[in-house]
């Protein structure tokens, strides 16, 4: 008896999941195919500006015209707080490779950097945060920048 | 469109090799095409991107259309040549007429992989993983044609989990080659959807073996709509993470050993299937041994029953296809291991220099505090997962006793696998409540299969019991 009432009582929980989790499931899927069917014909860069906004790529789009394709640029953490802005950047200009140099809070002075940057590395890019634009800096400009506190 | 088009291209590409490598297969050929499908699709996978993994690493095999074709070809022409010799052809099984709810569940299946594919393909990639890691990896390979690009064998260059298994990321470089995408476009972001249906049959096939159809059904309906698996949280089929394809070939590989009367060819498919699983992540060397040493203690005792033979032939005939599938396994961990060989880690948790086995045993236990409200919270409270775990917990509870078999132990065993290797992995880490937090739905989709079928043979249980 006990058995059968455990049973009824696990198949209403179960109903109870169907019944939240189907109508949930069927009405996500059909927002997802109705915003497909806006985007339907939109071009990849289209889609990116709406999700990513204009203005990050723009930057992007600054960068990867600075850079060749086999090039190499510094990248630098200049996040208030840790949203993974270096990681969306280095893969939005993979496969440009990226030497990064670390944190702009902590980065040494210019005097002791500027030995340490690969001379093929002329483009340092900032990122800023997760979907606001990274900066696009050349290499003098940025280590100029250092040295007046600018940053 | 251009992009869509490449996406579904690659996708096919995959499952044709695989329907060819199905062929050779005896457990998989017995199967209905819908049974079938989900196997070639992983299949597919598996020898086509493992395949250039493997020539990439050891010949230099550059990671081109033509190499892709060429790999995917031989499977193909294998498979159709096997179909033409075969004489005559095997009687067909009569199908049943599909009744209400193995139509509402493929019903639902079918909408939401349809939703699932159309978000993959009409919006850029979002996700964490999917871009600190693996698509960028597949970026740098794709860009030299080579799985030891620039960016990782030179340790200055900044690269997140150089040595992360590359399965996917290849898939990926040879979904854009054979698409012709341009940058920007992600027709690679199909393989990914493509794994949502393939989960869900490899529960259906699992669980109709098992449990019956109707308890099938109801193990789909249960399991198909969890947020996590299509659109919501860190590991869905609309994004980039290798846990969802992790969960397919180590519950195929699983499934597939776990059949009755295997011959070689058939372990050998499961080693091909499990060899997927331990190169698609870090943990999946780890399942991928787990569910080897789990068939051959499932398949040690029948050999006692096969009375006829002399009792070594017995037990060579019951572990033969465990033997077999040890063999590609073992050879995708001696891939990664020389390909890692080459790659200089850095930006990484760097599990395995953190282990101390002094230490070790202490910290399973002094941890557990920290641990376990965290693993509670993301089982039960998560809305990745919604009410699934809930629901679960207490229909296994209820039907227990309907799957309180061999099996049942070897299943339960599965679906812990991925949690224990968590465990152990949060026992070493420096900040083992954040990586807890970020990983554990992901370690609870890699054991879903298993699971899923534990819940539909107990489903079975509760309706019996009830006398619905």
């Amino acid at each position: 008896m006990t058995s059968r009432l455990l049973s009824r009582a696990a198949l209403v929980l179960f109903a109870a999941h169907l019944a939240v989790a189907v109508p949930f499931a069927l009405a996500r899927s059909a927002k997802r195919l109705l915003a497909a069917a806006r985007h339907l014909d939109e071009t990849p860069r289209e889609a990116r500006q709406r999700t990513f906004g204009a203005a990050y790529l723009a930057a992007i789009e600054e960068a990867r015209r600075a850079i060749p394709e086999d090039g190499v640029y510094l990248l630098v953490d200049a996040q208030d707080r840790e949203e993974g802005a270096p990681f969306w950047v280095r893969y939005d200009l993979a496969p440009r490779r990226a030497l990064f140099l670390g944190k702009l809070s902590e980065l040494p002075p210019p005097a002791t950097l500027r030995p340490r940057l690969p001379a093929r590395a002329r483009v340092v890019v900032l990122a800023t945060g997760s979907r606001r634009p990274p900066e696009v800096l050349d290499r003098a400009t940025f280590l100029r920048s250092l040295e007046r506190g600018a940053r | 469109m251009r992009e869509a088009l490449g996406g579904l291209l690659a996708v096919a590409l995959f499952a044709a090799a695989g329907l060819g490598l199905a062929e050779l297969v005896p457990a998989l050929r017995r199967l209905s095409i819908l049974r079938r499908l989900a196997y070639t699709y992983l299949l597919g996978v598996c020898w086509v991107a493992g395949g250039l993994y493997a020539g990439s690493h050891l010949v230099a095999l550059p990671l081109r259309t033509p190499s892709v074709l060429a790999l995917a070809a031989v499977p193909i022409l294998l498979g159709v040549l096997a179909r033409w010799r075969r004489q005559p052809s095997q009687p067909k099984l009569p199908t049943q007429p599909l009744s209400f709810l193995p139509l509402a569940a493929a019903a639902l299946v079918a909408c939401v992989s349809v939703a699932v594919f159309a978000e993959a393909l009409t919006s850029p990639l979002d996700d964490w993983d999917g871009r600190m890691t693996w698509a960028a990896q597949a970026a740098y390979v794709r860009h030299e044609g080579t799985v030891s690009p620039t960016a990782l064998v030179r340790e200055k260059w900044f690269v997140t989990h150089p040595r992360y298994p590359l399965l996917l990321p290849v898939a990926q470089a040879a979904a854009q080659e054979v698409a012709g995408a341009g940058p920007d476009e992600q027709p690679f972001r199909a393989l990914y959807a493509a794994f949502y249906p393939v989960l869900l049959l490899l529960v259906w096939d699992g669980a109709r073996r098992r449990a019956g159809r109707a308890a099938a059904a109801l193990g789909v309906l249960a399991v198909a709509p969890v947020p996590l698996l299509s659109f919501v949280g860190e590991g869905r089929a609309a994004g980039a993470y290798s846990d969802m394809p992790l969960a397919c070939f180590y519950g195929a590989g699983l499934l597939l050993l776990l059949r009755p009367r295997l011959r070689p060819l058939d372990g050998l498919a499961a080693g091909l299937l499990l060899a997927g699983a331990a190169l698609a992540k870090n943990e999946g060397a780890l399942l991928a041994t787990a569910t080897l040493l789990l068939a051959a203690l499932y398949r040690a005792r029948p050999w006692r029953r096969i009375r006829r033979l002399a009792p070594r032939r017995r037990f060579a005939r019951a572990l033969a296809p465990v033997a077999a599938a040890a063999l590609p396994v073992l050879a995708a961990i001696l891939l990664l291991a020389s390909w890692r060989a080459g790659i200089p880690n850095r930006h990484d948790e760097g599990y395995f220099a953190l282990l101390d086995p002094a230490r070790l045993p202490g910290q399973l236990v002094t941890r557990l505090p920290v641990l376990v409200p965290i693993a509670l919270e993301k089982t039960f409270l998560s809305p990745s997962w919604g009410t699934f775990w809930w629901m679960a917990a207490v229909v296994l509870a209820a039907g227990w006793a309907g799957v309180r078999r061999r099996c049942g132990a070897v299943l339960a065993a599965a679906t812990a696998a991925p949690l224990a290797v968590g465990w152990l992995a949060y026992s070493v880490h420096w900040d083992p409540s954040y990586v807890a937090s970020v990983t554990w739905e992901r370690l609870l989709l890699q054991g879903l299969v298993p699971a899923a079928l534990l819940l539909a043979a107990a489903l079975r249980h509760c309706l019996r019991r009830a006398r619905v």
